[in-house]
């Protein structure tokens, strides 16, 4: 399905490579977490895949097209075959959701009645039938980004490709964004998250690849966020509140670790002022 | 295939009204400009009527009686072929210059009318080897047998000649300085368009829009300032062109001579206004659609 070979990029306002000499393989119908901390080259390698940026050696196929050598007239038509979601949504805010989706068929030149039938299947799969005449500044950074997702898979493309979905989002509500994702996943179409989120890649055990200054460090089947063990006491800690929450409710942990501070009287005179604050943001 | 034009067509209009400031000035600019190339054409086209076709720049034209006999012609002809004045004479005879006189009054029926062939004056129109001699041909010609009357131009009128032409430079000159203006303002408004809708069209990329289908609203936009413009200022130039009409035939009302008047031929026909309408109408296309896509080039690549 994809395949990268030797691929190197760098930008002219950076002396070191973006990416370097990145060789693997996607196969169809994978699930596979980009990680690596900033800088490492998740952004580039997504961006190469969508022919925003070409590599300066090396090769790209997807699904047998090599990219480079691609005409820059048939690039639109490429990328009719990927589906892209963003941290950010980017979704129109003056159109409604159902407008918003039903954008992605229209640019394209999809006929009217093909536009409903789709539009409608792909928001009952993120969720939000019942949502189609909101705009999105009246919708939760969860609901947005799933109207993103409905967007991104309205044409059913064979590969969706997600920069950081669940970055603006609560633990909570990224599970509830990686259901879906999962969930179109089970339809055979191919997933590529970057992500720095390490609850999720632990939770969901797929395969992990991860990139530092431009190379590729791992490539593990079923893998999690760190290398094989968490080493520093504050990895080990987040994964274990994360195992934790797996399973159980998200909300219900914060609210039981809210009741625990409170009851704590010697920390709370300390931090009184601010503790109510900070709880939230966890 | 009716769905994406007519979705162009939208985009193109909602473009125009969100843009609306600039877009009005773009418009206005573009009136402007050519509201001027057009007046300058008119007049170079009058002035053009009056001089080259009526006394053929520093010629002089000799005419004839209509009833004047063969004889008397072919007289005068021989004369003229004889003398050292004269370089050489171009001769129309009585549908030769009753042509003529219909293009030059074809927006005065009446004066036309007044005429047949037989009754419209022949024509000699000569080029003097020295163009300081006009007023001794003029003596020597102007009783002899059969011709009715020696034409030629004053110093008044090479005088004139020269200011006009300065003049249209001018006019030239600042009409095309004003349509690079427009051409700038559209290439500014159709860039505030792409920059107002740049969400739209990373949105548009991102899911697989081809290049023309981003690009042929905004081009649309601008081609559309570039053609109100222009039909504003081509009804600009009509108008124009009647009020010079007007003024001439009420001059010549109060003028006393019977003979046909050099400043009628300086208004152009409505038939040369038409043409200078289109010509008008094509260029502010032009400019709007060379703006728009030098700002589409620039600022929407993929």
């Amino acid at each position: 399905m994809i395949k990268f070979d030797k691929v190197s990029k760098s930008y002219k306002t950076n002396r070191n490579k973006a990416l370097n000499e990145l060789s693997l393989e996607i196969t169809k119908g994978e699930f596979v977490f980009l990680v690596g901390p900033s800088g490492s080259g998740k952004t580039t390698f997504l961006k190469l895949l969508l022919r925003e940026e070409k590599p300066d050696s090396g090769r790209i196929w997807v699904g047998g097209k090599e990219l480079s050598s691609m005409g820059s007239f048939k690039v639109p038509y490429y990328r009719r075959n990927l589906g892209c979601v963003f941290q950010d949504f980017r979704l129109l805010p003056n159109k409604t959701v159902h407008q918003n989706v039903a954008f992605a068929l229209e640019v394209i030149g999809r006929s009217r009645h093909v536009i409903e039938s789709k539009v409608s299947q792909s928001l009952e799969i993120v969720g939000l039938g019942n949502k189609a005449n909101r705009l999105p500044n009246e919708l939760s950074g969860g609901e947005q980004q799933r109207v993103a997702i409905a967007r991104a898979f309205v044409n059913r493309p064979l590969i969706l490709l997600a920069d950081e979905p669940t970055g603006n989002l609560d633990p909570a509500t990224s599970q509830g964004i990686m259901r879906i994702l999962d969930k179109i996943n089970r339809t055979e179409t191919t997933i590529i998250m970057a992500t720095h989120d390490v609850g999720i890649v632990n939770m969901m055990r797929r395969r992990v690849i991860q990139l530092d200054k431009g190379s590729l460090v791992r490539d593990q089947q079923r893998g999690i966020y760190g290398m094989e063990e968490p080493d520093t006491i504050e990895e080990r800690l987040t994964g274990a509140v994360r195992a934790i929450s797996v399973g159980t409710s998200e909300n219900e942990l914060i609210k039981g670790r809210k009741r625990l501070r409170r009851n704590s009287a010697p920390t709370k005179s300390i931090i009184a002022g601010f503790d109510e604050d900070t709880d939230d943001l966890d | 295939m009716s769905f994406s034009i007519s979705r162009a067509l939208r985009d193109t209009f909602i473009n125009l009204w969100r843009n609306f400031q600039y877009a009005l000035a773009a418009i206005l600019t573009v009136i402007v400009s050519l509201s001027l190339v057009g007046a300058a054409l008119l007049v170079k086209q009058g002035v053009a009527n009056a001089t080259i076709e009526w006394s053929h720049g520093v010629g002089i034209s000799l005419w004839m009686n209509a009833n004047a006999s063969n004889s008397e012609v072919n007289g005068v002809s021989t004369q003229l072929k004889e003398s050292s004045l004269i370089q050489s004479c171009n001769y129309l005879n009585h549908s030769d210059s009753y042509n003529l006189l219909k293009r030059l009054y074809s927006n005065q029926p009446v004066v036309v009318s007044a005429f047949t062939v037989q009754t419209t004056p022949t024509i000699f129109n000569c080029v003097l080897s020295n163009p300081n001699d006009a007023v001794q041909v003029y003596n020597q010609y102007s009783h002899q047998p059969g011709v009715y009357t020696v034409v030629y131009p004053g110093q008044e009128i090479k005088t004139m000649e020269k200011i006009t032409s300065i003049l249209q430079l001018i006019m030239l000159g600042m009409a095309l300085l004003m349509v690079v203006a427009s051409l700038v303002l559209i290439f500014v408004t159709i860039r505030m368009a792409i920059f107002s809708r740049r969400r739209e069209v990373a949105v548009m990329k991102l899911v697989g829009a081809t290049n023309w289908f981003i690009r042929i609203p905004f081009m649309l936009e601008g081609m559309i300032e570039g053609l109100i413009g222009a039909a504003i200022a081509s009804l600009l130039v009509f108008a124009l062109r009647s009020v010079m009409g007007n003024l001439v035939k009420n001059t010549e009302k109060l003028g006393t001579s019977g003979q046909p008047s050099l400043l009628s031929a300086t208004v152009a026909t409505s038939h040369e206004a038409i043409i200078i309408g289109v010509i008008l109408i094509v260029s502010g296309a032009i400019v709007g659609g060379i703006g728009s896509f030098v700002a589409v080039r620039r600022f929407l690549d993929v």
